[in-house]
Formats: structure tokens, sequence, C-alpha cells
């Protein structure tokens, strides 16, 4: 069975915590780890397989979308720092904190690695899709 | 002028030969222009494509991904130039990466890169996708090239 690049990444999501700080306010903190059989490690690249930065900014948006309960559009990051590589089976950590906004929800991520190196940051804001 | 300083080599050229990239990572088809510290590359996804998701949206990180694979491409271009192979590069900073619009798949893109800083092996570039001559999302985007081995 084939799956998509998303659902790819959601499997590899491991424990999920949030919480509530405030109105309009959630704090997540969670776990994942990509086996080598990772569809993303295909490829990028042979014999070196790094985790594609985009997987890191897929893996935060998924976050959201889990925290918030909604489907979110019109993705925005900024001031992203990827400060390290991650490699197939490394467990990486990370934590969200989301505000709500008029219309979407806006934050700030980092992923750290288990010996709690920074391995990215940033800020990012997305829309809610409408009904 | 072209960024390079080696030969002027005849485009378009298969990305393939350009990137270290490989399917399913291999996200750009051609770099079609190279000039000026600009470079123009195609993407063609399709509605089976792993980055589709629900009613065949593409996935938004896709459009970073061609931006940068795209940067890549013109490197290894200057790097065949100078009669050197592709070289792996990574995406170390992203800035006002912005998707404006929601693309469903099958869809041809177009993609434009600008370097707008380089100092040794960091390079800081613009970019953006095209659909139907229509920007659809744009990035600044900062990579790292790796060495080459000694």
């Amino acid at each position: 069975m084939t799956h998509s690049f998303e659902e790819a990444i959601a499997a590899c999501i491991g424990t999920v915590e949030t919480t509530k700080a405030g109105d309009d306010c959630l704090q997540v903190q969670a776990s994942a780890s990509f086996p080598e059989s990772f569809i993303g490690f295909a490829g990028h690249f042979p014999k070196a397989p790094v985790l594609p930065a985009i997987v890191q900014l897929a893996t935060v948006r998924l976050l959201v979308e889990r925290a918030v309960q909604q489907h979110l559009k019109d993705e925005r990051f900024s001031r992203t720092k990827f400060r390290g590589m991650v490699g197939p089976a490394e467990d990486i950590f990370l934590q969200l904190k989301i505000d709500g906004t008029t219309d979407g929800w806006q934050g700030k991520f980092k992923i750290t690695s288990g010996a709690m190196t920074p391995i990215s940051s940033g800020n990012f804001a997305f829309t809610t899709v409408s009904a | 002028m072209n960024q390079h300083d080696g030969k002027k080599l005849k485009l378009p050229i298969a990305a393939k030969a350009l990137l270290k990239h490989r399917p399913p990572m291999l996200l750009i088809d051609q770099l079609l222009d190279r000039g000026n510290g600009r470079a123009t590359a195609s993407a063609e996804i399709s509605a089976t494509s792993i980055f589709c998701i629900g009613k065949n949206s593409v996935l938004p990180e896709y459009f970073i991904e061609v931006i940068a694979q795209t940067m890549a491409a013109a490197n290894g271009y200057d790097g065949l130039a100078k009669q050197s192979g592709p070289k792996a590069g990574f995406i170390v900073g992203i800035d006002a990466f912005s998707l404006d619009a929601q693309v469903s798949a099958p869809a041809e893109l177009i993609i434009t890169v600008t370097t707008t800083m380089e100092f040794g092996t960091m390079k800081v570039m613009t970019g953006e996708v095209l659909l139907d001559s229509r920007p659809v999302a744009s990035a600044e985007i900062k990579v790292w090239e790796q060495p080459e081995r000694e």
C-alpha cells in the first residue's frame, strides 16, 4: 500500500501532549522518530540519508492541526533555522507554542535531539480552512 | 553573464544530472535557465504523487523543497560548467515562506530563484513558484553547500 508523504510522517510521530496555557493558547510537546525505511530518506541522499528539512516543517504543521483540531492552509514560516541534521531512527523532540489569531493560528516551534541539542526552530502561521 | 566562471552548457538539463537527490525526493524535472544570478526550473506534479493529500492538494512543504532544489540545480550547473560534480546542499534557514494558494495536482510549475547573498559555502536566495504564470508560493532560503572532499 502506498502512503502519502503526509501519512508517512504522521506514522512517525510518537507521544503527543497538548496543554492549554490560557485563552486560545496551547502548548504541545511531542516526540518523533523516522526509521530508515521512511520514504523521506529515500533519495535524500543515496547512501547518506538525512531527514529533509521540509519533513520537520510538515511535522510541525501536523502537530498544530492535531492540537487545534482544524485543517490549516496558507502556511507561513519565518525565522526558521536548521542547526543539526537528523538521521534514520534518531529520536527528536518537538515543542510548540500556539496562539489563536483572528483567522487562524500562529506560534513558535523548537526541535531538539535526545541530548537536547538544537535541531531547528522558527515561527509559523496558518489560516484556518473554512468549513 | 553567468554566475559561474566555466563554460556555458546547453539548457535545459535534467535535474538528475545536477542534483544528488533521487526519486521520490527529486522534485524538479529540469533546469531551464541559468544566468545573472538567477535560475529557472520546471517541476511537474502528478495527481498520484506522494506529495498530494485529500483531493489532490499539493503539500505546502513541497513548494519549499522545489525552491531549494532549483537553487541546488543552479549550483550543480555551475559545478558542471567548472567540471566538478553535483554537491549536497542543505537548507539551514527559511524566512518569509508564504503559500498563498492551494495548488491541485496535476500541475506544471515554474520555479525561479535569485541569489541575493553568497558567503563561502552559504547562499541566500529568494525563490518563487509559478502556476500558469501566477505566483503561488515564495520564500527566502539559506542553503549550506557541502564542500568537496579533498
